[in-house]
């Protein structure tokens, strides 16, 4: 059994992830771009270096959207998991697999959503074309953000929910 | 393991409770205060004042409810550890937030995860007329519509043991009728909690209890309703007797203090003899 799709179209589908880690990043990179680069040395490194700092710190950020999701979604779902490794053919690998599918290809998608933004806003002010380097490394780190921040998520809910919860000592499952 | 629960093990009972503690995180009190049931394969309603601890009871067969003493078990597992267990369902709007989804497509997931088929909840939904519902989630249906849903996705995918918490709460007439007739047509074990004495009307075969204060009291039969009195302070003719907050009450046969049918809920029935 997966839940692999259902949990990616979920993710895509989230307007908070793509209000917060997209409108809300875009707002930022509008002010690095137009506001906080008025005392930049100019030249072709020193923008492309303060470009790629921007794009690495707003990437970050955008992706912490992604994990919070997670996590409330984790934290929403409690009852449904507790039943659903009981009673129905949910196991916890399966489930945890759909999620880190569906954070990575969110994470990757947020990743280029945030590289073009970024692109299109400094190239503009600068008169340059500055653009990602390397493709594949965005592609790879990207999907690697997106398990970590799944893992991340999950760690921190299960943290909160096992031991600072109080709980009575022989409490049935999860 | 028990003499009891090892045989309910190789018998695999649908359900067997034994001196049953629930206690919430932060409550001085047992929400379910050794509650000891076992069903067979038969169809029992219990019936109690709103918190009492019928849905405690319920949750704890889940594995929802935080047990803090006593043992249960599920078509013969203990509730700690079964897994992968498809036969058992509920009508709990909360199991069912796995995401948040239209209701077609929650029905296609669970059918997937129970590992049955679409087409009989699909009918069901025509015919209780809620095509309406589908392409909305749970948290936006009206009160009754996600209660007669989770109702309908505990009876589809031929489940064993069916657990039901106040399933006609805030269902119109109409439905509550097609759903009685579904829950008595039905092949599985049925446990439904109510706080509506009126129900029992509709289900006279079925075994009754009644929960006061977290104690399980009976057993009943469903079909001696108009029969059953409820009395202030022990009685040496009574079929059962319990503590609650006004002191011991007692439920006698035929004769009594108070019919158990004058009072459409049993919080207004203790007011009354309190």
């Amino acid at each position: 059994m997966s839940l692999t799709i259902p949990y990616t179209r979920a993710v895509l589908t989230n307007w908070s992830i793509w209000f917060w880690g997209v409108v809300f990043m875009a707002f930022w990179f509008v002010l690095g771009a137009y506001v906080f680069s008025g005392g930049l040395t100019p030249g072709r490194a020193a923008e492309v270096g303060y470009t790629s700092a921007w794009f690495s710190v707003i990437a970050l950020f955008s992706l912490t959207t992604l994990s919070m999701s997670i996590a409330t979604s984790i934290t929403y779902g409690t009852p449904a998991l507790a039943f659903g490794f009981r009673y129905t053919r949910l196991t916890p690998t399966s489930y945890a697999l759909s999620l880190t599918v569906a954070a990575a290809v969110m994470a990757l998608l947020l990743s280029f959503v945030m590289a073009a933004v970024v692109g299109t806003l400094f190239s503009a002010h600068f008169h340059a074309t500055i653009l990602p380097s390397n493709l594949p490394a965005i592609v790879g780190i990207s999907l690697l953000a997106g398990a970590f921040m799944m893992g991340l998520a999950t760690t921190l809910v299960l943290v909160v929910v096992n031991h600072l919860v109080p709980r009575p000592p022989a409490e049935c499952g999860s | 393991m028990t003499a009891v629960a090892a045989s309910a093990f190789v018998r695999g009972s649908p359900l067997l409770v034994r001196n049953l503690t629930v206690r919430y995180p932060g409550l001085e009190t047992d929400a379910v205060a050794g509650a000891t049931l076992e069903v067979e394969q038969e169809k029992v309603v219990i019936v109690g004042p709103n918190g009492s601890g019928k849905s405690s009871l319920l949750r704890a067969a889940l594995g929802l409810a935080p047990v803090s003493g006593g043992e249960v078990y599920v078509l013969g597992k203990d509730v700690r550890t079964i897994a992968g267990e498809t036969a058992v369902s509920t009508n709990l709007e909360e199991v069912y937030r796995l995401m948040t989804l239209p209701v077609d497509r929650l029905i296609s997931i669970w059918a997937d995860l129970k590992g049955g088929t679409e087409e009989e909840i699909r009918r069901w939904l025509d015919d209780f007329g809620l095509n309406s519902v589908l392409h909305r989630p749970l948290f936006r249906l009206s009160t009754g519509q996600m209660k007669m849903v989770g109702n309908l996705l505990a009876l589809a995918f031929s489940p064993r043991l069916v657990l039901l918490d106040e399933p006609f709460d805030n269902v119109d007439f109409a439905r509550r009728r097609k759903c009685i007739e579904l829950l008595l047509r039905s092949d599985a074990a049925v446990i439904l909690n109510t706080h509506e004495l009126d129900l029992l009307h509709s289900f006279p075969s079925w075994g009754l209890y009644f929960m006061f204060d977290g104690q399980l009291v009976g057993r009943f039969q469903a079909g001696d309703i108009d029969r059953l009195y409820v009395n202030r302070g022990a009685r040496t003719d009574a079929l059962a007797s319990f503590r609650t907050n006004i002191g011991t009450v007692s439920v006698t046969l035929d004769r009594g203090d108070l019919p158990m049918k004058s009072a459409a809920n049993l919080s207004y029935l203790l007011d009354r003899i309190a």
